[in-house]
């Protein structure tokens, strides 16, 4: 606030001082009369001056010029009063009007036109300068500090008359000459207009330019009831400003003139890159690719002036779809697209970028088609090397596209087909992002499959562990309590591994638990399994399944082999682990009657301390990082011998460490599931 | 990887070399199949270089066994690995396909002399 408040404040000073020294110099305002060393009135002129340009500087140093045409009018409209009213005494005068009777009054009014005239070209020059630098800001500085330097110095010869020589004016002209001239080849701000704006900046220009000459003119010409004459060399501020705002005036009509002829090619040239930037947008706009082909053809069609034509999509599965089209009937477009077919296929097959049929009354495929349009364009819109749109354009004339239109219209493909890529790229990652959180909850499905605690049996130690190589497994482990002394344990593997095993896994879990319900004896178990299996699974699907059933008082379990690993049994008393290696097929192999004489149930006593190792194929076949050998039975075997006195719990987290460093980090083959329990 | 040899009119060898994981089975199913379409019943499978096979290719053969009965054939796998032989022996397939250690007893077996 406090910033504002005294800018304002030195606006105000700003002000004061010009309107201050400008009445000052009206009062006292004398024609220099020989060599004087210092005159007041020119003091005067400079305080004027300086403090009405710093005032306009300040006021428009930080406005941007969007608005050329704007600018250069209120230029034309302030340049119009102020010539009306430099002129207006001597028109009084012509027309009879002697209101300025009095040589006194006439003078005063004079001396305050010739201060709205110096304003004027203050301003303009000031425009003017502003103009030359729209566009570049580094070498604004030098330039700046140059025409300062100069006004200065003609200022200073106004304060210090006695300071005026010939060679002192001359080179002052001669700088000032060239000073000038590097400014008034700025006119880079031309380019940037539209083909419409230059003719009207043109008009505008030319008045302006007649407006400068005839205040110029009204300033050099000595005529009764006009200006107090405009001494050149004894008035070099003024002089300065009224060469610069001409020439730069003149000089900027002339050449906006001169650039009339090629302005509508720059106008084309930045209707090409706005295209380009209008096709770069529509990816982020709406992500779809017809978006992209509805832009690719709006922008064709402009850009090549074409009469008429369509835009095809296509897609994998689907027919050629039309998406949009201009001045030609969707029978027209299916007649042409058909007879276009059989060339289409000679010719943009082998790789031509485009298929240009010249004069459509000349082509034997589409000379009988009755149409007003004489030549057709066909490109390809290619993603990599798969086809996904056409674009058609025609025109009434023959030979209508040029090889500048064509390289414009395959530029813009290029460009939609990067976009088209862009948006196929977003989608690939999208689903994979979908996949990924599907898998996840998947996996967290599967988790709530495999029983999280044991319900507590007494005199049992269990625990269990399951890792599958993918987000979701194939292997199962469950367990039922019959009663308090009783319990069913089985642990299953379903052929396959990743999404297909696991679902098949939910579906076997409901059948489990039925089965387990009904306390079966573990062959009848398995052979109930086996016809739910050969029931609902594909022939090739396949499961295997130990059943096991413990009975804590007889301090016995009974078990059944379906074609699984074979149970692994630690003995306490010598310390031995060894396998059970019984008959029995895998659940789903044979599908008839005949798989229950596979069956083959058997009864073991065990005591305290033994423990029973279940485990699924994953953990035998897991392989070493670096030489492929396989963990195996063998290896199994020892770690139970080393490790089967341990708590079950430990005994599991043990053995899975185990294996995942066998295998290494990231290479796991298959599920891994291990299940271990010991009578307490 | 599979090597086709026609031994006569019904009877096939495929030599299956390498890994038989759930890829190689896709294609080693293809085989099969179009075997059983042109009839050949008697089918031995060469193992020589079989190193490995997942559950996923024992499912392959496990699918055809009933099929080729149907038509008095049958699969005999020949010159097994024991780490191979090992897993058709855990499943319990051991009883029902026939593993014979050449190709000569193959044939003997499948009346091909």
């Amino acid at each position: 606030m406090r910033v504002i408040t005294q800018n304002r404040y030195l606006n105000g000073v700003l002000g004061l001082l010009a309107l201050g020294s400008y009445i000052a110099y009206c009062l006292i305002e004398t024609k220099p009369v020989g060599t004087i060393i210092f005159s007041a009135p020119g003091l005067l002129e400079a305080i004027f001056l300086l403090s009405s340009g710093i005032l306009i500087f300040r006021k428009y140093h930080h406005t941007e010029f969007y608005n050329i045409e704007a600018l250069l009018g209120s230029l034309v409209f302030s340049g119009l009063l102020v010539y009306f009213i430099s002129v207006l005494p001597a028109l009084l005068n012509d027309f009879g009007y002697h209101f300025f009777r009095s040589g006194q009054l006439l003078n005063i009014y004079l001396t305050f036109s010739k201060l709205l005239v110096f304003i004027f070209f203050l301003f303009s020059s000031m425009m003017f300068y502003r103009l030359a630098f729209a566009q570049n800001s580094n070498k604004k500085k030098h330039y700046l500090k140059a025409a300062i330097n100069l006004f200065g110095i003609s200022l200073l010869l106004q304060i210090f008359p006695v300071l005026h020589s010939n060679m002192l004016i001359k080179s002052f002209f001669a700088l000032s000459g060239i000073m000038i001239f590097f400014l008034v080849i700025k006119l880079d701000w031309i380019a940037l207009l539209s083909l419409r704006s230059k003719i009207l900046t043109i008009l505008i220009l030319g008045l302006l330019c007649l407006i400068l000459f005839g205040i110029t003119q009204t300033l050099w010409l000595r005529q009764p009831y006009r200006l107090t004459p405009w001494n050149i060399s004894y008035n070099l501020p003024l002089t300065l400003l009224i060469l610069f705002a001409d020439a730069y005036a003149f000089v900027s009509f002339l050449s906006l003139l001169f650039n009339l002829p090629i302005a509508s090619f720059i106008d084309k040239k930045n209707a090409e890159i706005e295209s380009f930037m209008r096709i770069n947008r529509s990816i982020s706009a709406h992500a779809e690719t017809t978006h992209i082909l509805r832009t690719l053809f709006k922008t064709s069609m402009e850009n090549t002036n074409a009469d008429s034509g369509w835009v095809v999509l296509l897609q994998d599965d689907r027919e050629e779809q039309i998406i949009e089209s201009e001045v030609i009937t969707k029978k027209n477009i299916a007649r042409l697209q058909s007879s276009l077919k059989s060339r289409q296929r000679l010719q943009l097959n082998a790789g031509n970028r485009y298929l240009y049929i010249k004069d459509i009354r000349q082509d034997p495929n589409l000379r009988n088609h009755d149409i007003d349009e004489r030549s057709l364009i066909e490109f390809p819109v290619r993603v990599k090397d798969t086809l996904r749109g056409k674009l058609f354009l025609l025109k009434r004339i023959v030979s209508g596209f040029d090889e500048y239109q064509i390289n414009l219209v395959d530029s813009f493909i290029a460009q939609a087909s990067v976009s088209m890529q862009n948006i196929d790229l977003l989608h690939d990652a999208l689903k994979a992002e979908r996949l990924k959180e599907d898998l996840e909850i998947g996996k967290n499905v599967q988790k709530r499959l495999l029983p999280e605690s044991f319900p507590y049996i007494n005199k049992i130690d269990m625990a269990a562990e399951s890792e599958a190589a993918q987000q979701v497994g194939g292997d199962y482990y469950d367990f039922y309590r019959i009663d308090e002394n009783k319990m069913g344990l089985l642990i299953g593997d379903v052929s396959g591994k990743g999404t297909a095993a696991a679902f098949h896994v939910a579906k076997m879990k409901g059948i489990f638990q039925s089965l387990m319900l009904e306390s079966y004896a573990p062959a009848r178990f398995i052979e109930k399994a086996n016809a739910a299996v050969s029931q609902s699974f594909d022939k090739g699907m396949f499961i295997t399944l130990t059943y096991l059933e413990v009975d804590i008082l007889k301090q016995q379990i009974k078990y059944s082999r379906g074609g699984h690993c074979p149970l692994l049994v630690y003995r306490a008393g010598n310390k031995q682990a060894e396998y059970l290696e019984d008959e029995g097929l895998g659940l789903g192999i044979l599908r008839n009657g005949s798989f229950a004489k596979t069956i083959c149930e058997k009864t073991l006593s065990y005591k305290k301390g033994d423990a029973f190792c279940l485990y699924t194929d994953g953990l035998i076949e897991a392989r070493h990082a670096l030489n492929e050998e396989e963990f195996g039975y063998k290896r199994l075997q020892q770690y139970m011998q080393d490790y089967g006195k341990l708590e079950a719990k430990e005994i599991v987290k043990r053995l899975m460490n185990r294996v995942n460093e066998f295998t290494g980090p990231d290479n796991q083959l298959d599920d891994i599931s291990i299940l271990i329990f010991k009578p307490a | 990887m599979e090597i086709i040899t026609k031994i006569s009119k019904q009877t096939i060898k495929i030599a299956v070399i390498g890994e038989l994981d759930a890829n190689s089975a896709i294609s080693l199913d293809r085989v099969i199949r179009k075997a059983i379409q042109d009839e050949f019943y008697k089918i031995i499978i060469d193992c020589e270089e079989l190193e490995y096979i997942s559950s996923a290719g024992l499912g392959v053969f496990i699918s055809y066994i009933e099929e080729m009965k149907t038509h008095h054939g049958q699969f005999v796998f020949i010159k097994m690995k024991d780490r191979v032989y090992n897993v058709f022996k855990i499943l319990g397939l051991e009883k029902l396909i026939t593993i014979l250690p050449s190709f000569e007893e193959a044939k003997k077996v499948l009346h091909e002399n």
